[in-house]
């Protein structure tokens, strides 16, 4: 990767799902150091981009590249993306009973760092490093024994999505609505997690719907995706424009 | 030797150990008497019986499996589980040992000595009837001893009573008909832990009579984690009286031949069965579970939660009957099973059978043969984890989530270990005791 290339480099980026067109020409740079916010109204795409970035099943691209720290993204496994440094925090994140927290969040780190060549940890430095993450968090570690995400609250499981992305360190963190259905006290809780990744060879990717996340983790740039497009970017002040005036003078743009 | 000829060989050689073992005069004649005529009058399952439609018969058939065990031989050692306290009963080759300190309210009893006391003789046989049941009457005719517990009137014993059907260290092949009747007295409550254990080539055919007493309450687990050329057949009939609860919860893997054949009778107003099983079947090993839910009286509920992974060229069958008696109403009734086949050359038949006689019942059931969750597998590898690595912690939390269920917390890592050994290991090249 040459110096001046960003971490995350999309260029017209087109996604069908199920035949439909949902991503009509992306283009997007996120550098090291960055945090960028994705807004837009229900169903224009922000999940989407997301979902395609960690390589989820079911979304065909019929168009464009992504470039992730000298990559092309598209072509690798979602394990290898993970593996690399990506980190999609989901919307809905999934239960899996009979899994435990724990046991998920070893087998996670130890294929993580090893590909990273670092050493790792004992079981009972492990336990630490979880334990200090869910303090991080405010989660009981008694979550760490239930099932992944089994049961969990809406705001437990957004919190549970956090302090697994605070233990793998990733280069690129995507959160996907993260702030969806939190209280005022958990979003400060995402917002510091959040915060304390942010660092000189970090990125953060946040969709979201509202702008009161931003309140508390400020993005270098927002931009505004509307029918599948990027209809608008600019700095802190759009979101505050968005929450202001809501999306409908911007989705004339997109038709 | 064809099938035919194989029957009419383990018959004959059934009516002489029959008569062999009818000579011995003690209080359990009478069963035996009625076990043999039963059995002479039934032979065994005919081609076309539904029950019997996907389990093959053949690896009973074999020689030796109804030979006599010999005495006083060491039985062989099953898993132990760390942090388990539990009074234990062993019945090894069909015979039961020394018994242990009984726990406060226990009563245990070789059921040779007391199976003509009326208590006793007024159940005993007539909860799991040898009629229609020919490996109920083979049990009958052939049992030489076994054992009855009672547990007194509003005893709460807090000691697991373990009861180990275990095989001896002995590498002859034979045949095992051990009988075992427990009752709760009402208010009573119990916790079970029922294991068969052993890996050799005999045949224990086991028969269970359980009466849960009015408002009593028996946990009952059942591990079965040895696969290998036990061929274990087991008939086990419970009954629940008014407001009981009877829970059963069942961890198995395969053999060269198991079958669990469960009845469960709620017998009046407001008993409850709940019923779990988690089972796993590998190399060519087979598990049939056939459960019967009698609803027999109104405001009855039952439960039943089933999981199975059968993998390389095993078969696992699961029938689920449900019958709702004509004045069973207000019954709730429901049961589900969830099955993975990890090999196209495995097996699962799982069929719930509803038979509802009356009108206002809620009654649902559901059985799905199917893939892991696509949803669970993007989740794991999003955070680094393989695919193969993802499929196999899927495939088993499905098993786990069963038995995180189990009332016993001590037990419940110990089984999990077990399922997983038995769940992660490479197959087995040669069959699993089955003679091809």
């Amino acid at each position: 990767m040459t110096e001046m290339e960003p971490m995350l480099s999309i260029r017209q980026l087109q996604v069908e799902v199920d035949g439909k067109e949902i991503l009509r020409g992306i283009d997007l740079d996120v550098a090291a150091g960055e945090v960028h916010a994705i807004m837009g109204p229900n169903g224009s795409g922000k999940s989407t981009l997301g979902a395609v970035l960690a390589g989820r099943d079911g979304y065909r691209v019929t168009g464009g590249s992504v470039r992730y720290r000298g990559q092309d993204l598209l072509a690798l496994a979602p394990e290898e993306r993970a593996r690399e440094g990506v980190f999609l925090a989901f919307q809905y994140p999934v239960e899996i009973p009979g899994v435990s927290n724990m046991e998920f969040l070893r087998a996670s780190v130890e294929a993580i760092r090893t590909h990273r060549g670092e050493t790792n940890p004992s079981a009972v430095e492990f336990m630490k490093e979880a334990r200090a993450a869910c303090a991080q968090v405010n989660l009981d570690p008694a979550f760490l024994k239930r099932g992944v995400n089994e049961g969990f609250s809406g705001g437990e499981k957004k919190r549970n999505e956090l302090m697994q992305m605070l233990l793998l360190k990733p280069h690129l963190a995507l959160l996907d609505e993260t702030d969806s259905g939190l209280d005022i006290d958990a979003l400060q809780v995402v917002a510091e997690g959040v915060n304390s990744l942010r660092d000189p060879a970090r990125a953060v990717v946040m969709v979201t719907h509202y702008q009161r996340l931003l309140s508390y983790v400020v993005p270098d740039q927002v931009h505004v995706l509307a029918g599948g497009r990027i209809v608008r970017s600019g700095g802190r002040d759009l979101a505050l424009e968005l929450e202001e005036k809501g999306y409908g003078w911007l989705q004339e743009d997109a038709a | 030797m064809s099938l035919d000829d194989r029957i009419d060989s383990f018959t004959r050689a059934a009516r002489a150990r029959a008569d062999a073992v009818a000579a011995a005069s003690d209080a359990l004649s009478a069963l035996r008497a009625a076990g043999r005529d039963a059995f002479l009058a039934q032979g065994l399952p005919a081609r076309g019986n539904e029950s019997w439609k996907y389990s093959r018969l053949g690896p009973l058939l074999e020689d030796g499996l109804l030979d006599r065990p010999r005495d006083g031989l060491p039985a062989v050692a099953g898993q132990a589980f760390e942090g388990l306290d539990s009074a234990t009963v062993s019945i090894v080759d069909g015979l039961p040992q020394a018994f242990p300190e009984a726990p406060e309210g226990v009563t245990l009893t070789r059921l040779r000595d007391v199976a003509a006391d009326p208590s006793v003789a007024e159940r005993l046989g007539t909860l799991c009837a040898a009629t229609e049941r020919p490996f109920v009457a083979l049990n009958g005719a052939l049992t030489e001893d076994g054992v009855f517990i009672q547990v007194a009137r509003d005893a709460r014993v807090e000691l697991p009573l373990e009861l180990v059907f275990a095989q001896a260290e002995d590498a002859a092949p034979r045949g095992a008909h051990p009988r075992v009747l427990l009752v709760l007295e009402p208010g009573a409550r119990l916790t079970l832990l029922e294991r068969q254990v052993g890996a050799r080539n005999v045949f224990t055919n086991s028969v269970l009579e359980v009466f849960v007493g009015e408002g009593a309450q028996l946990d009952h687990l059942r591990l079965a984690l040895d696969a290998g050329a036990g061929r274990w057949l087991t008939a086990l009939d419970v009954q629940v009286d008014a407001g009981a609860r009877y829970g059963l919860h069942q961890a198995l893997v395969g053999a060269a031949f198991r079958r669990n054949e469960v009845r469960v009778h709620l017998a009046a107003p407001g008993a409850l069965a709940e019923v779990g099983g988690a089972t796993l079947t590998r190399d060519r090993t087979h598990l049939d579970t056939q459960m019967s839910l009698e609803h027999a009286a109104p405001h009855c509920t039952s439960d039943q939660r089933f999981r199975a992974i059968a993998g390389e060229r095993s078969r696992t069958v699961l029938n689920g009957r449900i019958h709702i008696h004509p004045h069973a109403q207000k019954t709730a009734a429901e049961f589900n099973t969830r099955n993975l086949l990890l090999s196209a050359e495995a097996e699962i038949d799982a069929k719930p059978e509803l038979e509802i006689y009356a009108d206002d019942v809620k009654c649902a059931h559901g059985a799905t043969v199917g893939q892991l969750d696509p949803e669970g597998l993007f989740y794991l590898r999003s955070r680094g984890i393989d695919e193969v690595s993802a499929r196999t912690m899927l495939s088993f939390a499905f098993l786990a989530s069963i038995v995180e269920q189990f009332p016993l917390e001590p037990l419940r890592d110990g089984v999990r270990a077990e399922l997983e050994r038995a769940f992660s290991r490479p197959a087995a090249d040669a069959p699993a005791g089955v003679a091809s």
